[in-house]
């Protein structure tokens, strides 16, 4: 089931055409990762998505709801995580949740109840009546989504939710995540980190000019994308020398020092035994060998012809 | 709607610096206005005396009784100097008025002539010149008056019926020194001797109440409403630093609307005024002995229209502005230009015909003579209404463009 379908959603500001004709979908209960350098549209989707933006042309239903003659209710179904750490300062954790709950129509005691217990979800209950002013920055990214949290959402936007977050908050906000996704949350996430897309995303989008240039599962992107995969060899007697003989064989898809070398490989099943058959014949003993799968990154380099921060 | 406003308050509350800013500065302003306009004097028992030249060119009995007697008056210290040497002074503005008797100012008063008298002034201080003449004009009438009438119609009775025979003139000078008293000796009575009765400038204030200290409502109500529109301003930026944050972001994807938003901010604001012109009105009250008035209910509905208007002022300088740099620049200009025009810094009456006309479009003008009229004039519930209802009138129209400047401006956040 789609809780979330968009289909030739177009929005421009003046001249500029920030999306032009988007369709994507994302099933209940899954982890949707949206991908695009900056100024690509996943801002203003995310917008069109909040209502806070109205789409020129195009559809968007939300759990089941017309996001046009139906914005109240998917409102309430979606909890969002700006890129700002869109909190007071100068009230506690526990009021800041408790004041966004509120908002969301939830009573006092009830937004209490929740707010505690999202806290501890977090590892925060113990600086509760704490004002987040004195947090640390991973410390506000925590509060900064159990916010989102407060009005139990069946839908969680994201937009770039780790920025400047050290790796030990990184960590824990993934296993929250995972945690939530498991509860049947359905999680929407931007980020320029690959890793965090490979890690947690079943799916992907990615997003160029206003456009969804492609889509699906990891292994379905690398199928489209046609991405090669990289041999690294490791060698126990480096010498530069019979290194630069086996780039005669190899060309430019050779790279290396005489300490490693890293083959690109469109074929790593035929090319993985010449290697080493040919590291054989220039008596270069072999340390460790490893194939590398294309990464998102390079993916993502060969479908938009530029890096993710761009 | 409420939530914004209630969160707001516990947001102010915590800042103690912008408490003080907000309840401190104004009550100083307060006080130190009052000092500065004399509100303050009559409950201290203190009287500013002004000295001034006399020059007494006549140098009879009459003139130097009339000097004894100027001299005792509260208001004004008479201090003799030669007339070349006071004009000399007054013109290097070291004094600010010389009173002079000409010769044959006994004379004059004796006849019942005109009085040979002057009053040289610094030009220069011509507003503070201006009150000593009515002073001065004033208590000479009363001190000289009755004698000089006196005197004029026992003349004009002998020139008249030339026949009248001396007995007769004296029943006649008995009868008035009964009326007027017997002349110099005379102890001048208020009532009796009134300018107005010897021929001179009548002036006489008239109100409702008595014993009124203008001063003070004007200190209080000038800088309350100045001091107000500066909260205000500052409540209303607190909408653009929620834009900063991304606070403001993050409420609009919740399920209120801009308006609730931007009304929950006019509350906010609402609440902050009210508090801070009844703390206003409660110190100058207890501390400074202003009258509360005869209806406390107009005065607080005075202070309600009154924090209504500034609450709208202070959305619009907030929808209006792009940034909170432009929004502090510009409610410093407009609310010292409304202040200056509607009456906080100087009182109306002290400003020109063109200017007291002109103070009609601001909205401490409105808001300085609904506190003279509840608190002083005592005016009627027609008049208390008018003011309250063009106050509430100017918030209403204020929000009204601010609502519209802020629906349009939130796309340009977004």
């Amino acid at each position: 089931m789609h809780i979330i379908d968009i289909g030739g959603l177009k929005k421009s500001f003046g001249k500029i055409e920030a999306l032009r004709g988007i369709d994507f979908s994302v099933q209940k209960g899954e982890f949707f990762g949206l991908l695009g350098p900056n100024g690509a549209g996943k801002t203003t989707t995310i917008n069109i998505l909040s209502t806070i933006v109205s789409p020129d042309e195009g559809r968007v239903t939300i759990n089941g709801y017309n996001l046009h003659t139906n914005p109240a209710q998917c409102k309430n179904a979606i909890g969002i995580v700006p890129q700002e750490l869109a909190l007071y300062n100068d009230l506690t954790a526990l009021e800041n949740l408790v004041f966004w709950g509120k908002l969301y129509g939830i009573n006092k005691s009830e937004a209490m109840v929740r707010a505690g217990e999202l806290l501890k979800i977090f590892a925060l209950d113990d600086r509760k009546n704490t004002r987040i002013k004195s947090f640390s920055g991973g410390m506000k990214r925590r509060i900064n989504i159990a916010a989102a949290m407060i009005h139990q959402p069946e839908i969680l936007l994201m937009d770039e939710p780790t920025v400047g977050v050290d790796p030990q908050s990184r960590n824990q906000i993934y296993e929250v995540l995972t945690d939530f996704l498991k509860k049947g949350v359905t999680i929407v996430y931007t980020t320029h980190y690959m890793d965090e897309v490979e890690k947690l995303c079943s799916r992907v989008a990615i997003i160029d000019h206003g456009k969804i240039i492609a889509g699906g599962t990891m292994n379905e992107l690398r199928d489209i994308a046609g991405s090669d995969e990289n041999i690294h060899i490791v060698f126990e007697n480096p010498d530069y020398a019979r290194v630069e003989n086996l780039k005669t064989t190899f060309g430019d898809r050779l790279t290396g020092d005489d300490g490693q070398i890293v083959l690109n490989s469109s074929n790593s099943r035929h090319d993985l035994p010449l290697i080493l058959q040919k590291c054989a014949e220039a008596n270069l003993q072999v340390n460790h060998v490893s194939v590398e799968k294309a990464s998102l990154e390079s993916i993502f380099l060969k479908l938009t012809g530029r890096k993710l921060r761009e | 709607m409420t939530n914004i406003a209630w969160k707001d308050l516990k947001i102010f509350f915590r800042d103690i610096k912008a408490v003080l800013l907000t309840f401190l500065l104004p009550i100083v302003l307060i006080t130190l206005f009052g000092l500065a306009f004399g509100g303050l004097s009559d409950r201290s028992g203190e009287q500013r005396e002004t000295f001034i030249f006399v020059a007494d060119l006549d140098s009879t009995e009459t003139s130097r009784e009339v000097i004894t007697r100027l001299d005792s008056l509260k208001e004004i210290k008479l201090v003799p100097v030669g007339f070349s040497k006071g004009k000399e002074e007054i013109m290097n503005g070291n004094r600010l008025a010389m009173i002079v008797l000409y010769e044959g100012f006994a004379d004059s008063v004796e006849n019942g002539r005109k009085f040979p008298i002057e009053l040289f002034y610094d030009e220069a201080r011509k507003m503070e010149a201006g009150l000593i003449q009515y002073a001065f004009i004033s208590n000479l009438m009363k001190i000289v008056g009755p004698q000089s009438i006196k005197i004029k119609v026992l003349k004009d009775i002998k020139k008249k019926y030339p026949g009248i025979d001396d007995e007769m003139m004296l029943r006649i000078e008995q009868d008035m020194n009964e009326q007027f008293g017997s002349g110099k000796e005379t102890d001048t009575n208020d009532e009796q001797l009134t300018p107005g009765n010897v021929g001179g400038l009548a002036i006489t204030g008239l109100a409702r109440k008595e014993s009124i200290n203008w001063a003070l409502i004007q200190s209080f109500a000038g800088t309350a409403v100045m001091m107000l529109l500066f909260s205000v301003s500052a409540i209303g930026t607190s909408l653009l630093s929620e834009r900063d944050d991304g606070t403001l972001k993050r409420l609009m994807f919740s399920p209120l609307t801009p308006y609730s938003i931007m009304f929950g901010k006019v509350f906010y604001a609402l609440v902050i005024s009210v508090f801070q012109l009844t703390i206003m009105l409660v110190y100058s009250w207890l501390v400074l002995g202003l009258d509360m008035g005869n209806n406390l209910f107009f005065t607080m509905l005075m202070i309600f229209a009154t924090a209504f208007a500034c609450s709208g002022f202070g959305v619009l300088i907030a929808a209006f502005s792009t940034s909170r740099k432009q929004a502090e620049s510009l409610s410093t200009i407009v609310i010292l230009l409304m202040s200056a025009i509607g009456g906080s810094m100087i009182p109306i009456f002290f400003m020109p015909a063109f200017m007291q006309k002109i103070a009609v479009v601001s909205l401490n003008y409105w808001a300085i003579q609904g506190f003279f009229d509840v608190l002083g004039r005592g005016a009627s519930i027609a008049q208390i209404f008018t003011k309250i209802l063009i106050l509430m009138g100017i918030g209403l129209f204020l929000m009204m463009i601010s609502a519209s400047l802020f629906k349009r401006n939130l796309s340009k956040v977004m």
